[in-house]
C-alpha cells in the first residue's frame, strides 16, 4: 500500500534569513511565494534630569507593507514634578537596530535636590519598541515598503542635570524558503 | 552612522524613521527632514511627543 505525506517535505530548499537596517523597499526574491516577518520598534528615549529638562521621545514606527506595524517604545516621562533632580550622569548608549529603550540620565546615580538617591525609580529608561511577527503571502519580483523607526530622541540635561541617552532604532527581520 | 529623520504629514510628525534613501527624501520634498538629537520641532507643526519640549520642574527643597 503506498503513503503519502501532506504536505508533501520539499527538502530542496533553503532557508534565508536578512535584516533590514536601511532603505524603504525589498524585492522579492524569485520562487519566494511566503515570508516571515519580524519587525521591531523603535526604543523610547531616555529622560534627561534636572531643572528644564526634557523628557524622551517616542521611538518610531516600524512598517512593512502586508504585516502588522511595531509601534515605537514610549518615552521616559519627565516626571520630576516632584524631584529636582540633580548629578545624573549620562549613561551607556543604546546599541542600532534592538528597539531597546535609551537609558535616563538617572539610571547612573542621579539624586533628588535633598540629597536622596533617585537610582530605582520607574520609570528610568524609555520604554523597548514592540516585536511583531507576521506570515505574508508575497509574488516573486514584486516591491514590498517597510520604514524603520527611529530610536526616541534623548531627553536634554537641565541645570545640574544631563542628557538621556537616544533608543535604538528597530529593524525588520525576514526569513524564506527557496 | 545612522540618518535619522522625521516624517511629516499635515503639518504634523508622524513617523520617525531611519536611513531613507535620498532618492526618496528627493521625490518627496518636505515629507522626510533630517534630524539630530537635540533637534526642536519646527513652530506650527505638531511634535506628537516625538520630540519633546523642555518643561520646568519644581523643587522639592
Amino acid at each position: 500500500m503506498g503513503t503519502s505525506v501532506f504536505p508533501a517535505p520539499n527538502t530542496s530548499k533553503t532557508s534565508y534569513k536578512l535584516s533590514l537596517t536601511s532603505g524603504t523597499s525589498w524585492t522579492v526574491p524569485s520562487n519566494v511565494t511566503q515570508i516571515n516577518v519580524t519587525l521591531v520598534g523603535g526604543g523610547g528615549g531616555g529622560a534627561g534630569s534636572g531643572t528644564s529638562s526634557t523628557a524622551g521621545g517616542v521611538g518610531g514606527t516600524t512598517t512593512l507593507t502586508g504585516a502588522t506595524s511595531a509601534v515605537g517604545g514610549n518615552g521616559c516621562v519627565n516626571y520630576f514634578s516632584v524631584f529636582t533632580v540633580q548629578n545624573g550622569a549620562t549613561g551607556a548608549a543604546s546599541t542600532p537596530n534592538t528597539g531597546k529603550g535609551g537609558l535616563s540620565s538617572i539610571e547612573y546615580g542621579g539624586a533628588s535636590s535633598a540629597g536622596a538617591a533617585m537610582t530605582g525609580y520607574q520609570p528610568s529608561r524609555g520604554e523597548d519598541g514592540q516585536i511583531i511577527t507576521s506570515t505574508l503571502a508575497v509574488t516573486p519580483g514584486n516591491s514590498i515598503t517597510y520604514s524603520i523607526g527611529a530610536g526616541g530622541t534623548a531627553g536634554s540635561g537641565g541645570t545640574s542635570g544631563a542628557a538621556g541617552q537616544a533608543g535604538a532604532s528597530g529593524r525588520i527581520d525576514i526569513e524564506y524558503w527557496a | 552612522m545612522e540618518k535619522l529623520f522625521a516624517v511629516i504629514e499635515n503639518n504634523k510628525v508622524v513617523n520617525v524613521v531611519i536611513n531613507v534613501e535620498d532618492e526618496i527624501v528627493a521625490e518627496n520634498p518636505g515629507k522626510y527632514i533630517e534630524y539630530t538629537n537635540g533637534w526642536t520641532c519646527p513652530d506650527g507643526v505638531d511634535d506628537s511627543d516625538f520630540f519633546p519640549k523642555p518643561v520646568k520642574v519644581e523643587s522639592a527643597q
